[in-house]
């Protein structure tokens, strides 16, 4: 394992398969990837190289099957339930192809979410909540529910949700992948200017190719293996 | 009696329990979601419960009060009547017991709160990533 103070988040020898059947279908093949503080990483692959698994892997979201996942000085399989729920509530933030946001409520309440699951008394969380909106070009849509935003404007507010705890990481899985191009290249820019101004890790997977580019390095998965790496 | 009130608890345990299911199903995206954003899974249940005790002291509530209703209406207006050639009296007759009330209310509340607690697990074991796969 490596060792040093800039490490935020690091994947020893990481292996994950599942059982069909009587077929055990390898999906990660010892992986091995460090992510810095303040990076922004890219991962690209085809469909079904094991992208999302590698990033659920890391937002601690599923176990893998073989490896060493450390996220600063946790060692993630070690940590109990409460303190990994903790972790991904103030630790982490995850953004999705779809928003997943939820529906009975507005942007503001979307985006207060997790404050409240940390139970941040409602006054500072809508604080935060407005705060975040504003910085992500929604100040003029905090009580517009859900149905009522655009494709582009609910992503933002999936963002804005998962940075509402200024989290140490942003794990995002295809952020841009439901969006047309404009929508998406606005996405861009916005993830962009957060990795450079807030100086938030990132890793993003994706196959929007010009997201991928402007990330600080870029990995490609090629049937669960690390193929190429590129710094940008 | 006896046998028509445990018929009418179990109905209402089938009742909280079965849409409490299907508001799990229809509702495992939003749990996959808040299990993302850090929810526990003692927080996750917690929910599922409180919304099955709500209806359960709801239900409990508004039947109270038709039931009581419905009491004083049949003393004052005697409005079903029996056969005088069977029975000694020839209406209905109602006495509401303070005991059968407390009974029927602590009844109804305990049997909603443990008909939520299998739902309720089941939402806090969902795995977040199994539910998020597909759209």
């Amino acid at each position: 394992m490596s060792s040093g103070g800039d490490i935020l988040l690091e994947l020893h020898q990481v292996y994950k398969s599942f059982e069909h059947h009587t077929l055990s279908i390898e999906i990660l093949r010892g992986i091995h990837l460090v992510v810095r503080k303040g990076e922004s990483l890219a991962i690209t692959g085809a469909s079904g190289a094991g992208k999302s698994t590698l990033l659920n892997i890391m937002g601690s979201l599923e176990p893998p099957t073989q490896g060493v996942v450390r996220f600063e000085d946790h060692t993630i399989r070690e940590m109990e339930e409460t303190d990994l729920c903790k972790l991904r509530n103030r630790g982490m933030g995850f953004v999705f192809q779809f928003h997943h946001l939820l529906a009975e409520f507005n942007a503001l309440e979307n985006t207060m979410m997790p404050a409240l699951i940390a139970r941040i008394g409602k006054t500072e969380a809508t604080d935060r909540a407005e705060e975040i909106l504003t910085k992500v070009g929604l100040k003029g849509r905090l009580t517009h529910r859900v149905g009522e935003l655009s494709g582009g404007e609910q992503q933002r507010v999936a963002i804005a949700r998962a940075l509402v705890m200024s989290p140490k990481l942003l794990l995002a899985d295809e952020p841009t992948g439901n969006l047309d191009m404009t929508t998406g290249d606005g996405i861009v820019d916005l993830l962009v200017n957060l990795n450079r101004s807030e100086e938030l890790t990132m890793v993003i997977v994706t196959h929007n190719q010009r997201l991928a580019q402007r990330m600080s390095r870029k990995i490609e998965l090629v049937d669960g293996r690390i193929h190429v790496e590129k710094r940008g | 009696m006896v046998v028509i009130l445990i018929m009418i608890f179990l109905l209402v345990a089938f009742n909280i329990s079965s849409t409490l299911v299907m508001v799990v199903m229809e509702k495992n995206k939003d749990v996959a979601i808040l299990r993302a954003m850090g929810a526990t899974q003692k927080s996750i249940m917690s929910v599922f419960m409180f919304q099955g005790l709500l209806v359960g002291v709801i239900g409990t509530l508004v039947g109270l009060a038709s039931g009581l209703g419905l009491c004083h209406l049949l003393a004052k207006y005697k409005f079903i009547e029996l056969p005088s050639d069977v029975y000694y009296i020839s209406t209905l007759p109602v006495r509401v017991e303070m005991l059968d009330i407390v009974l029927v209310i602590v009844t109804a509340v305990v049997i909603s709160f443990l008909a939520t607690i299998y739902p309720s697990w089941h939402a806090s074991r969902l795995d977040p990533v199994e539910s998020l796969r597909y759209e």
